[in-house]
């Protein structure tokens, strides 16, 4: 008979959920496919849809900002294929446990599971983007240098700092119903001040550029796959933000991981 | 096994309504928990009240009660849903919650995917469900429809197999709401020897019901529930000549 404390609790939820991978991949792998059946395509939909916003912006604001095509292409798809995985695992965490309520309701599931499912699933749909990514790259001939290389633990740095505001959101979703409104009114405007089609070194622009965390946010990623490494103080940060963001998820998960299932 | 356990100690249980207006008022009717305010904060519901009970190995519990006495708050309690809001609860043993047969399948899969689905939904792994899956189709009879979409099949036929798939499983602790269905009339017998097995197998059982032949059937033991409050534990003979005695009482007939 164990008598756990929220704080044990809370990290037993959190290795529970990791150690049933084997649901979460498999529900999350299912609802990729579900999304996409009797398409033809699958989720290459989503590569194709994708490269249909990729080339439209491309073409306009190439032109609207006066850049070289073959320059400018590169820089917008890396910055929209981040874009994209950041703002969809935003939108869709604020109703991850609304979603779902019915299981939450008669199962003790760990509910770190959920947010494992959303990240992974969103990974997949990532990889489906980079294929139109590699392809951009290549037409523009964009040659990835070794700095590339660092565009990897960007995304791992930039995962480990969604899941912890994917917790909170999902926290907060589940009992304020204006939280999911509120993230979905905010993050057309938050793609609007962040250097997505613009470029940071636009006159004018480029203080709000800087004091814009999801700009370096993006940067981790887009910067290595363009021959730029992020200055080393960005790292510190994000890495220092990562493991404060993480320590505030887990305190909010064990003061509030036995209410979530009294507010759905 | 481990030593199947469960013990509960003064669990209270207040659903928060938010945005209610209601005022609550001293009486209650003859359904539900107690309607509560606390002096800041939302109105509540008060499903469950100082409820404390201990079930072993070997213990077979019916939950009898008027709708809303806290029959299936207790077993949601009890499969660890719900935390309580005063006392404590320890289980021990693995549970395994039957309180919708077909929770978590999907009409857009095949009948071999929803075996996976089903079992997934049960805690376990999909090889789990694959180590079973000839055993589940074949007692199924579904035949080739397992190849086919769920949306395919009659309801009974998607009952059928949720049933299969359920009762393929071994748990220590086994809670359940209302009768779990098997199918029609043919794959009754076969279904009821099936489910005989799978409830002997568990280490305790907790079945709600408002049916006192499901109760009898299953359960040695019965806790009466109202208003959110254990008001006896007998056998089933006592607790349902009390039970009819007060239903008689508050439902005029």
């Amino acid at each position: 008979m164990r008598a756990a404390s929220p704080l044990a609790a809370a990290l037993r939820d959190l290795a529970d959920g990791a150690r049933q991978w084997p649901q979460w991949f498999t529900l999350g792998n299912l609802e990729i496919k579900l999304r996409f059946r009797r398409t033809g395509l699958g989720p290459v939909w989503t590569s194709l849809s994708f490269a249909i916003l990729v080339a439209a912006l491309g073409a306009v604001y190439a032109r609207v900002l006066g850049l070289a095509v073959r320059d400018y292409l590169p820089y917008l798809a890396l910055g929209l294929f981040v874009w994209t995985f950041l703002s969809t695992v935003l939108l869709e965490a604020c109703d991850v446990f609304g979603q779902a309520a019915h299981t939450l309701k008669q199962l003790n599931v760990p509910k770190s599971a959920f947010l494992y499912r959303l990240l992974w699933r969103n990974l997949v749909l990532l990889a489906f983007n980079a294929l139109v990514v590699a392809i951009v790259l290549l037409a523009c001939r964009t040659r990835p240098s070794a700095t590339a290389l660092l565009a990897l633990p960007g995304l791992a740095l930039l995962i480990v700092n969604l899941f912890w505001i994917a917790f909170l959101l999902a926290l907060a979703g589940a009992r304020f119903w204006a939280v999911g409104r509120g993230v979905q009114a905010a993050l057309p405007i938050a793609m609007l001040v962040t250097p997505i089609l613009w470029r940071p070194s636009l006159p004018g622009l480029r203080a709000l550029a800087q004091a814009n965390p999801i700009y370096h946010a993006v940067e981790l990623v887009r910067g290595p796959l363009l021959g730029r490494a992020p200055p080393i103080a960005i790292w510190v940060a994000a890495a220092f933000t990562a493991l404060a963001g993480v320590t505030l998820a887990f305190a909010a998960l064990a003061r509030w991981r036995g209410r979530i299932a009294y507010w759905l | 096994m481990t030593m199947a356990a469960i013990e509960l100690r003064d669990v209270t249980v207040r659903f928060p309504v938010y945005g209610s207006e209601a005022s609550p008022t001293a009486g209650s009717g003859a359904v539900g928990g107690v309607i509560g305010r606390a002096r800041r904060g939302p109105v509540y519901v008060e499903a469950l009240r100082s409820v404390s009970l201990r079930l072993d190995r070997g213990d077979r519990v019916g939950l009898v009660g008027h709708n809303g006495c806290g029959k299936s708050t207790l077993l949601r309690v009890m499969a660890g849903v719900y935390a309580p809001c005063l006392g404590s609860v320890h289980v021990r043993g693995r549970v395994l919650s039957l309180f919708e047969p077909m929770l978590g399948m999907s009409l857009d899969c095949s009948g071999r995917d929803n075996i996976v689905l089903r079992a997934i939904y049960m805690g376990l792994t999909p090889r789990d469900a694959l180590v079973r899956m000839d055993e589940i189709a074949e007692f199924s009879e579904l035949g080739d429809y397992l190849d086919l979409p769920l949306k395919t099949y009659s309801l009974g036929m998607q009952v059928r197999l949720a049933f299969a798939v359920v009762t393929a499983f071994d748990a220590e602790v086994l809670l359940l709401d209302e009768q779990l269905v098997a199918g029609d009339a043919a794959f009754a017998e076969k279904a009821e020897r099936r489910l005989k097995a799978f409830l002997d197998r568990a280490g305790i059982v907790v079945q709600a019901s408002h049916s006192e032949r499901l109760i009898r059937e299953t359960c040695d033991r019965v806790v009466l529930l109202e208003h959110g409050r254990v008001s006896l534990v007998g056998t089933p003979d006592e607790v349902f000549e009390r039970y009819r005695a007060g239903a008689g009482a508050t439902y005029a007939g």
